[in-house]
């Protein structure tokens, strides 16, 4: 055999060597950028959750000081109320001087002390038993607070819940490139019929993984209006 | 069987075997990504439950301290009321009639006092914990036991999301532990590939573990 023809006969099977080789590379790559946007994706979960989890110790930490004020206003107007019965009973006497204490409290002690008790105690605001309605004080407070409003937690974890699933899906297709990696691998090693099995599988598990990467990218950050 | 033909059907076994090894993989993969979201999600459950339950019993302290204050207001002007009874017989005993008619309105006050104070409070106002007949004392401890109540619940439920968050998170290290025999069981189909004499004892080892992992895999998803 002249060297002329062993070329030619080896040519094809260095061709396929190259085909393999740069295969090689760019299923790396691409399996590389999948493993990154994953990491990624987890990252945004982990980073949306703790969002969440801070989001729902602002709210409570918020309706503390709602709940503290609102019971600090009924409880201003129960004493003013318990001074207004005490006025009153004061002021049934028939005694002058009882008389005129009752009135100084009635006309100068209540009003002052049901200053401090906010709305109370308005029809609204009062339980079917006549006692002070405060979960429904501290709901009227923070309906009008536009601070406490723009705290929605549950927008967190919706959100985490969506690039939860996001990874859920990237992680598989991870799993898939490194398998095509592995069947190219095999490709490079192994010779003849079964070289162009482990490189058509390769190839076929690869452009798999490529597609379901650009539709799962499309669908979640489509889903999520461009937010990547 | 030509030795040819023996060698090419042990290498399509190893192809087939590698193929079944991929679909595996992937499913095995699928499980343990499915088992960690699940386990994060319950972490987070329970942790939120954790929060919650804890602003919960800050709430229920600020409750009571309301509550217990107007009970307090009940019986200590009920108490002077009564004092102040016995001050006014105390004077009349002693001929002084203005002064006894001026201590009994005392009293009168006082009593008025605790009567608004019954009025405001939840404890003698809700005929679950208000006192059987006047004088006694309202169920404060039932009051007490009922608000914890909900306290007890939300901690039975950040018990259960932390029980499933052990569990997914069980699984999702079976399910990792897995994969690894997994690519233990690649390794060795692609030894398979290769190596001519070692290929049966390869492949079927590498058939064994697949087994093993699906075995495996099954068991950990449906127990």
């Amino acid at each position: 055999m002249t060297q002329e023809a062993s070329t030619s006969q080896h040519r094809p099977e260095s061709r396929l060597d190259v085909v393999i080789a740069i295969l090689l590379a760019v299923v790396a790559v691409t399996a590389a950028l999948a493993a990154w946007r994953t990491s990624a994706v987890g990252s945004q979960v982990s980073d949306t959750n703790r969002a969440g989890l801070i989001d729902v110790t602002k709210q409570q930490a918020m309706h503390h000081i709602n709940e503290n004020s609102a019971y600090a206003e009924a409880d201003y107007s129960a004493q003013a109320a318990l001074k207004a019965a005490e006025a009153k009973t004061l002021m049934a006497s028939d005694l002058p001087a009882l008389v005129a204490a009752g009135s100084s409290l009635n006309d100068n002690l209540v009003p002052s002390m049901q200053k401090l008790a906010g709305p109370f105690p308005q029809g609204d605001l009062l339980t079917t038993l006549g006692t002070y309605d405060v979960d429904a004080r501290i709901a009227q407070v923070e309906s009008a607070d536009p601070q406490y409003l723009a705290i929605v937690p549950a927008a967190s974890f919706a959100l985490a819940d969506d690039y939860s699933n996001e990874k859920r899906w990237l992680t598989i297709l991870s799993v898939l490139l490194a398998i095509a990696l592995f069947w190219l691998g095999m490709a490079e090693i192994t010779s003849g019929r079964w070289r162009v099995v482990n490189l058509v599988i390769g190839v076929a598990l690869w452009a798999v993984g490529v597609g379901a990467f650009i539709g799962i990218e499309t669908w979640f950050i489509t889903g999520r209006g461009g937010v990547i | 069987m030509t030795a040819d033909e023996a060698r090419d059907r042990g290498r399509r076994i190893v192809v087939i075997l590698t193929l079944l090894t991929t679909i595996v993989a992937a499913i095995v993969a699928g499980l343990e990504v499915e088992a960690s979201t699940q386990g994060d999600r319950a972490n987070r459950e329970s942790e939120r439950l954790v929060l919650t339950v804890a602003a919960l019993q800050v709430s229920d302290t600020v409750v009571e301290n309301y509550q217990n204050r107007l009970v307090t207001d009940v019986l200590t002007n009920q108490q002077e009321g009564l004092a102040l009874d016995y001050a006014a017989l105390q004077l009349g005993g002693k001929g002084d009639d203005a002064g006894a008619t001026q201590v009994g309105y005392l009293a009168e006050a006082a009593r008025a006092r605790a009567k608004q104070a019954m009025a405001l409070s939840d404890v003698y106002s809700d005929p679950a914990y208000a006192p059987a007949k006047e004088g006694d004392f309202p169920d404060l401890q039932g009051y007490l036991v009922a608000r914890s109540n909900a306290e007890a619940a939300l901690v039975a439920q950040e018990n259960a999301a932390s029980d499933s968050y052990n569990l997914w998170n069980s699984r999702s290290d079976t399910y990792v532990a897995i994969l690894s025999v997994l690519a233990i069981t690649f390794f060795l189909l692609g030894l398979a590939q290769v190596a001519r004499r070692m290929r049966p004892f390869l492949a079927s080892t590498a058939a064994a573990l697949l087994l093993l992992t699906v075995a495996w895999s099954a068991f950990t998803a449906l127990t």
